[in-house]
């Protein structure tokens, strides 16, 4: 399935990194110790505290190697990275919390109606800039 | 901004700025475990292109 048959959604920016509320979402299987972990095809999201620890991060194995991510989480989501980069200055605020989603193939439901529910949730947070990462 | 290391496969989806860290795979698309350096070189590169005078949907690729 094509997914994008529109215009690319592009926005110029015109604030400095260091004046940028910066927002994670990732499609790894991201989930913190103590959700409930993706299943297959899961079309669920998590919503992850910026504030949490790197090593309370966990992914569900099956579709790629998760020993990296197993053995340093910000190999696939960044939290360590992104607050160094809070605490230098270099961007000016982190979204209060990240949204990670496991794997689907039910893309037209994920473009239809999670993916609206996740921008939905992300513009809450007010971010000027998304990281986007996957597995 | 999508860091991806399935370029062909996000292509179609049109990412206004994106990424492609070669030769990450899924599972470390951000670089190696325990290579705080690495990995922060790779999310400053990809926060970089915020303001990188690119055509939207073209998907940088970086070397590491």
């Amino acid at each position: 399935m094509e997914i994008s048959r529109s215009c690319i959604p592009y926005t110029p920016l015109k604030r400095d990194l260091k004046e940028c509320r910066i927002a994670l979402v990732s499609t790894s299987g991201a989930y913190a110790e103590g959700m409930q972990p993706f299943s297959d095809n899961d079309l669920t999201y998590r919503l992850i505290p910026s504030d949490t620890p790197a090593k309370n991060i966990r992914f569900v194995p099956g579709h790629f190697d998760t020993a990296p991510g197993a053995e340093d989480p910000n190999v696939m989501f960044p939290l360590d990275r992104l607050r160094e980069l809070l605490a230098s200055g270099e961007i000016g605020k982190l979204a209060d919390e990240y949204i990670a989603m496991g794997l689907t193939t039910e893309l037209r439901k994920l473009k239809e109606v999670v993916s609206w529910e996740i921008a939905e949730k992300l513009t809450k947070y007010r971010p000027d800039v998304v990281v986007l990462t996957g597995g | 901004m999508l860091i991806t290391v399935s370029p062909n496969e996000s292509e179609p989806a049109g990412p206004p700025r994106a990424l492609y860290p070669s030769p990450f795979k899924p599972g470390w698309s951000l670089g190696r475990p325990n290579d705080a350096a690495l990995q922060m070189r790779i999310l400053k590169d990809a926060l970089g292109l915020i303001h990188y005078p690119t055509e939207p949907g073209t998907i940088i690729t970086r070397e590491y």
